[in-house]
């Protein structure tokens, strides 16, 4: 119990709940449009051996503006409450008079990242889905995203995620360190959890509710510490599961 | 159940009944392999371990067994610094190591109360207070014909703490006890334990108790040993190899818990506070080899980790008011400090000082009116985002002002800062950070001069002849109401 009330004393301070509740808001949205035209049912029902989901949704692939828009709500739900850490740094570094402009940029930045990651997500997506058996793009899309999860890359990208850079206090100089922050953080973003994001893009049936389940992943991925740059078990496991695991491991093997 | 700790000078030594068996508990402990929970090695891991390093000193063979990935993760490099956790994090860590030692001891038929005792370093009343305790130094324990277990730890050449060259010539002192009664730092001002924080190995500020007694004393003893490597005490990732670090722990515990018995200090009851850090909790080996997590609030007066002193006046400049091991009030509230000041770009130290110019916003207006119209208004300055590949650093700040003749300096120890420098550790890279309040001095300067002070010029520079860089990213100048 101690273990979930810190999380929630600490989810309390800072702008997490300001931010869980905008991702509430974009999941609302999503729930909200006819099941057969989110990202998830055009990317999980497109099949080359299944010409007529091809030939209805064929016509939506060819409508950028609705898919961006869907990507851009996808963003917005899983990705932005892992920005809450630079939130708090950004919102104390600079001065009040340049507070709100230097927020401004810096989920301005972290989301555009996300968004322009889109133009090469979807279409990754949307090849498995055509091009492999029903099943196992998923378990292919699965496979990479654990690999991925485990590397050292990954971790990296975790890494840099948790990293800040100087701001300036006042005028240009503290919205050009804001956006570059919310640049970097969200190309790290990106790198970290790719493949996690490309997992609700496969499912047919439950797009949303695999998206709520991705979003937590990677925010237990998140509000894991820095770490050493290896192979090793997802630290969003390790979150959920942690001193459970190694007080397991150590009575199997004493 | 552990007994009452007590001072070292105040025990029947040199090596009294109690220090015989902290050598005797501390050499069974380095028999044991490292993936031994209860192991010498094991414990001063969960404060901080660097393999290489320890393997490059022969602490450890390159071959030696170690505990999983995931236990490693779990339990080692666990020691919080420079954040909310300071003090509740390290008295655990000793509550931990006096159990496993206790157990141990008594298992060997010593005293079933054996309690960990302190270094009361800082104790006007005793001229000798500031050495080294003997028995840190001989060579054999007295009686057993063996070596001296707590002799064995690499350290500087000082033998009794004062100021010294690698400190910029800075004493240890007592000021922190007096001079913060708040346990909490907003953001940008100073606080006793320190800003809120999670999990923080090398966090983002430290509080006043961690700066001064407490990162100097880790300084003094480790060292500059060039061209060696600094003593163990110098690097958090070495300190809790050497057994003098448990001693100098205990004082700053007992410091804490003298703090807390002033009726006029604020310590920090709040639930997030006491719940701890999420998701990685504070998790300790215990004598029976399980893994037992334990929160802040086990360790507030009272509760299951609260020790207990035979004394909370000596030594911590602190006349108890409300009782021994009592609790006190919640934080007061209503205060928020602002960002007012601050210089233009990033400073490097090498062997040279770095200069740099502190500007204000134009509003609220400059710091001069500022004070004078709120008799209250507290100021602090920032030294932000240092940065070094030392294990640790000292930075001397030396502030003036255009329209004054007056100049006042600080000196600040950044015990941690290669480790928090590393991109690859659980800091990813942000650095220390310091804080250091400068009301009175700038009051002092605008008073004796008269004048309007709209600017302020910082100096920063290392201990004499270091060429070794420090960076920081930002000087900044908060306001406190």
């Amino acid at each position: 119990m101690r273990w979930i009330s810190a999380f929630l004393g600490q989810a309390r301070t800072g702008p997490t709940p300001w931010l869980l509740a905008i991702a509430a808001l974009a999941y609302v949205a999503i729930a909200l449009q006819p099941a057969s035209r989110t990202l998830g049912a055009i990317c999980g029902r497109l099949r080359v051996t299944d010409l007529g989901a091809l030939a209805e949704l064929w016509p939506l692939l060819w409508s950028p503006q609705e898919l961006a828009r869907d990507w851009a709500l996808m963003s917005v739900a899983m990705m932005l409450p892992l920005v809450g850490s630079q939130i708090s740094f950004v919102r104390h570094a600079v001065h009040r008079s340049m507070r709100w402009i230097s927020l401004i940029v810096l989920v301005a930045g972290y989301l555009l990242c996300w968004l322009l990651a889109g133009a090469a997500l979807l279409p990754i997506a949307i090849g498995l889905g055509m091009f492999l058996p029903a099943g196992i793009h998923m378990l292919v899309a699965i496979t990479l995203a654990a690999v991925w999860c485990a590397s050292p890359w990954a971790q990296y990208a975790r890494n840099q995620c948790h990293m800040t850079n100087r701001l300036g206090a006042f005028g240009l100089d503290a919205v050009m360190g804001a956006t570059r922050l919310g640049l970097r953080t969200g190309l790290n973003c990106v790198l970290a959890c790719w493949p996690i994001m490309l997992l609700p893009l496969l499912v047919d049936t439950g797009h949303l509710a695999a998206m709520m389940g991705a979003g937590v992943y990677v925010f237990a991925d998140r509000v894991a510490a820095a770490s050493l740059v290896q192979w090793r078990i997802p630290p969003a496991i390790e979150t959920a599961f942690g001193g459970s695991m190694i007080r397991l491991e150590r009575r199997l093997t004493r | 159940m552990a007994g009452t700790r007590q001072d070292i000078a105040s025990l029947d030594g040199p090596w009294s009944d109690t220090m015989i068996w902290y050598a005797r508990a501390v050499g069974a402990a380095r028999s044991l392999d490292l993936n031994v929970t209860t192991s010498w090695t094991y414990l001063a891991a969960i404060h901080g371990m660097n393999p290489q390093g320890w393997i490059d000193q022969n602490i450890i063979p390159a071959s030696t067994a170690v505990p999983s990935q995931q236990e490693m993760r779990l339990m080692f490099n666990q020691c919080q610094h420079a954040g909310w956790f300071f003090l509740p994090w390290h008295r655990g860590y000793l509550a931990a190591f006096e159990e496993i030692l206790g157990a141990w001891i008594a298992a060997q038929g010593g005293p079933a109360d054996w309690a960990l005792p302190y270094w009361n370093y800082l104790n006007a009343s005793d001229p000798n207070a500031r050495n080294i305790p003997q028995e840190f130094l001989d060579a054999t324990i007295p009686g057993d014909n063996v070596p001296n277990p707590l002799a064995q730890a690499t350290r500087g050449p000082l033998t009794t703490l004062g100021p010294v060259p690698w400190t910029n010539g800075t004493d240890i002192s007592l000021v922190s006890q007096s001079t913060n009664s708040v346990y909490t730092a907003i953001p940008g001002t100073l606080g006793y334990g320190g800003p809120i924080s999670g999990f923080n190995q090398s966090g983002n500020a430290y509080g006043a108790i961690e700066n001064n007694p407490h990162n100097f004393v880790h300084v003094m003893i480790g060292g500059d040993n060039s061209p060696q490597p600094a003593g163990w005490m110098y690097d958090p990732d070495f300190a809790a190899l050497d057994p003098i670090f448990w001693v100098h722990h205990c004082n700053i515990d007992r410091l804490w818990a003298a703090w807390m018995t002033d009726a006029n200090n604020g310590q920090e009851a709040s639930i997030h506070w006491r719940n701890g850090p999420f998701p990685r909790q504070f998790t300790m080996p215990s004598s029976t080899a399980n893994l037992v997590t334990f929160t802040p609030e086990d360790t507030l007066p009272g509760a299951r980790l609260a020790p207990t002193y035979d004394n909370l006046s000596s030594g911590t400049g602190i006349a108890p008011t409300v009782g021994v091991a009592m609790a006190t009030a919640s934080q007061p509230s209503g205060r928020a400090s602002s960002l007012i000041g601050a210089n233009a770009a990033p400073l490097s130290i090498t062997d040279t000082e770095a200069v740099a110019s502190l500007s204000f916003s134009p509003t609220p207006p400059p710091v001069a009116l500022a004070l004078a119209a709120a008799p209250k208004e507290r100021l602090y300055l920032n030294v932000e985002g240092v940065r070094g590949i030392g294990a640790s650093g000292v930075v001397t700040v030396r502030v003036s002002a255009p329209a004054s003749d007056d100049a006042f300096s600080e000196t600040i120890a950044f015990f941690g800062l290669g480790k928090a420098t590393s991109t690859e550790g659980p800091h990813a890279g942000n650095g220390l950070s310091a804080t250091i309040e400068i009301t009175d001095k700038v009051r002092d300067m605008q008073g004796q001069d008269g004048a309007t002070i709209t600017e302020l010029e910082v100096r920063l520079a290392q201990s004499g002849g270091s060429s070794s860089e420090i960076t920081v990213d930002r000087l900044s100048l908060f306001s406190l109401r």
